[in-house]
């Protein structure tokens, strides 16, 4: 079957308000509660490379993939687009963007809709298990896009996320997933190229019975900072958050994590590891509430990060807000250097010291790097 | 093959080891027995080279080399092998990777030719053999989410992957069920041979009635108090160590 052509959803009147909402919230500033640990700085600072047309080999590199693929270059979807099989245009209510534009906070989600990139939004049905990828590919500049995603109850999409700059660009993508009554949503979603400034949201809602399994790989931004927030809103909702950090020179990896659980009998599942080399810096920032009445939510939250480097910085806040009754919720957070035991062990059974440090690395990765569906197709 | 000489070893400022001579020769089982807190494991520490466990004197000679002169993974190349009392857990590093890393280090030290994971999975059928380990450990991680006499039998695999000279196993013993002793000391009598040394360090005569070595030791307070034949430990049993602390 042959998908239909992309609607984008055009208003100006958002862009206009969005452009006016970005005047008013200015840069961000480490005085900004969830901007503390990025140095801002340097996106202030930044001079970004002019935006240009890719070349006909980075266009196979990229672009022409073996998967039905959403393309958005500079902030702009390809020209004649066409959805995959079983995604179809979805009309959304301006309103609700408007409303967001006027409430939002958070300076990243409103540059996604005030560099006048491109809107589009999608329905999704069946259950294919075939992935799709969505590629946000940067040549300069700063630019923005969103996707809206809702999943029709009881459908399965399987997302692969790719985010690439070929030049020095910020980019601020925003994804939004509504997840329909027992759909499931996997989603792979990897960065790389280090001159990239990426500022991504993420927003999920989870109705009842849906699942969401999602895992980032960070691979080397001059600045990433994901933000990813979650809703379970109704029971039998399950979301799994994973991600993979592995920072070196003087870059800087955030993530920050809001998940509500805003129904009874809901579970959440995060586990964001950093390896962090040379001068990097990395922060979680991970927030799980727990809404009054919710009873029988389940929510664990593990961040860990493992500095190979004494000038690494990792700063880690993970936090639970618990306002029901009968529930269970566990988080924890580590900061350290490799086990001395188990390089001493691993030495002890003859191999080199660099060696067993890199096979220790490999192994505190591997435990996100399993949550990968495509490990093998983001060649990782 | 191994000689430890007047062996003093501390941990900070504490003195465990206080003179300490052990010669074990090619082809021969010693036990290595003694109460808590003798030493033992300070000795297989000390011999694999952990940094904590400070050589104040004497000497130690493996194959005709000071071994205490060389970092701890290449006196694994050389054919040494400590397995450990409470073997450390790897999260995430795979087992079967794991040893064939082990393995390809050992051979490319010694001159042979590294194998490819796809080379490398019939001889580990064959170690698993051997060693009577389950066949699943080879898809586990390295100790992790492993029980105590799991771990244990996981050196034991790593002993027949490795195929060192000399292997001193600490309270190998210990943790496991009649039947996994079973197999465990099946498999250290599979890995006996004339060209082979090894040190048992048990509390148990019920390993030792399965593994018959040929000579016995009774390490207290730092030092061997005692050394003899089987009938050493068939004492030990029957008496405990009272009568040796005592003098």
């Amino acid at each position: 079957m042959i998908g239909s052509s992309v609607v984008e959803v055009v208003s100006d009147e958002l862009t206009r308000l969005a452009t006016a909402r970005a005047a008013e919230v200015g840069m961000p500033t480490q005085a900004l509660e969830d901007w503390r640990y990025v140095r801002c700085e340097t996106l202030v600072k930044a001079e970004y490379d002019s935006p240009r047309e890719i070349t006909p080999d980075e266009r196979r590199q990229f672009v022409d993939t073996a998967t039905p693929a959403v393309v958005f270059i500079d902030g702009h979807l390809l020209d004649k687009t066409v959805w995959p099989s079983g995604w179809q245009n979805l009309e959304t209510n301006g309103e609700e963007a408007l409303a967001q534009v006027a409430t939002e906070r958070d300076v990243a989600a409103i540059w996604a809709l005030a560099s006048g990139g491109s809107r589009a939004a999608a329905r999704i049905t069946g259950t294919s298990s075939s992935p799709v990828e969505v590629i946000n590919l940067a040549t300069g500049g700063r630019s923005g896009w969103t996707l809206l995603l809702e999943v029709a109850p009881g459908a399965r999409l399987d997302l692969i996320v790719r985010h690439q700059a070929l030049g020095a660009a910020r980019s601020c993508p925003a994804l939004t997933l509504r997840v329909g009554r027992g759909a499931q949503v996997f989603v792979s979603e990897v960065q790389t190229a280090s001159c990239h400034h990426l500022l991504a949201t993420a927003t999920i809602d989870l109705a009842a019975d849906a699942q969401v399994h999602w895992t980032t790989v960070v691979r080397g931004g001059a600045c990433v900072r994901l933000t990813t927030r979650a809703t379970l809103s109704g029971p039998g909702a399950h979301l799994e958050l994973a991600g993979l950090s592995e920072v070196s020179e003087q870059h800087q990896a955030h993530q920050v994590v809001r998940v509500v659980h805003a129904a009874g009998h809901t579970t959440s599942d995060q586990l964001f590891k950093a390896i962090l080399h040379d001068r990097a810096q990395t922060s979680f920032d991970g927030l799980v509430q727990i809404s009054s009445g919710s009873d029988g939510a389940d929510a664990k939250q593990q961040n860990r990060n493992l500095l190979l480097s004494p000038l690494a910085k990792a700063d880690t806040r993970p936090q639970l807000d618990i306002k029901a009754d009968d529930v269970k919720a566990a988080h924890g957070a580590t900061v350290g250097q490799l086990d001395v035991d188990e390089l001493f062990y691993l030495r002890c059974r003859g191999l080199a010291r660099q060696d067993a440090e890199a096979l220790l690395t490999i192994g505190f990765a591997g435990e996100v790097l399993a949550r990968l569906p495509h490990r093998g197709l983001l060649n990782i | 093959m191994l000689a430890i000489t007047d062996l003093h070893v501390a941990v900070g400022d504490t003195p465990i080891l206080k003179g300490l001579t052990l010669t074990v020769n090619a082809g021969e089982v010693h036990a290595l027995m003694g109460p808590n807190g003798s030493g033992k494991t300070t000795l297989g520490r000390a011999l694999s080279g952990h940094p904590a466990y400070r050589i104040s004197s004497g000497s130690v000679t493996f194959r005709g080399e000071d071994l205490l002169a060389l970092d701890p993974e290449v006196r694994a190349h050389r054919g040494l092998f400590v397995s450990w009392q409470y073997p450390v857990e790897v999260p995430g590093v795979n087992n079967a990777e794991f040893l064939r890393l082990a393995y390809n280090a050992k051979t490319k030290a010694n001159g042979g030719t590294e194998l490819s994971a796809k080379d490398f999975a019939p001889l580990l059928e064959r170690k698993v053999a051997e060693s009577q380990v389950p066949a699943d450990y080879t898809g586990r991680q390295l100790n992790a989410g492993m029980s105590g006499g799991q771990k244990k039998r996981n050196e034991i695999l790593q002993l027949h992957v490795l195929e060192p000279c000399c292997a001193m196993l600490d309270e190998t013993d210990s943790g496991l069920d009649i039947d996994a002793l079973k197999s465990v000391a099946a498999a250290i009598q599979a890995y006996r041979r004339v060209d082979r040394a090894i040190i048992l360090i048990t509390h148990f005569q019920r390993l030792l009635d399965l593994v018959q070595p040929d000579r016995v030791h009774v390490l207290a307070d730092g030092r061997i108090q005692r050394s003899g034949g089987p009938e050493v430990a068939a004492q030990l049993e029957r008496d405990g160590y009272d009568w040796i602390v005592r003098g």
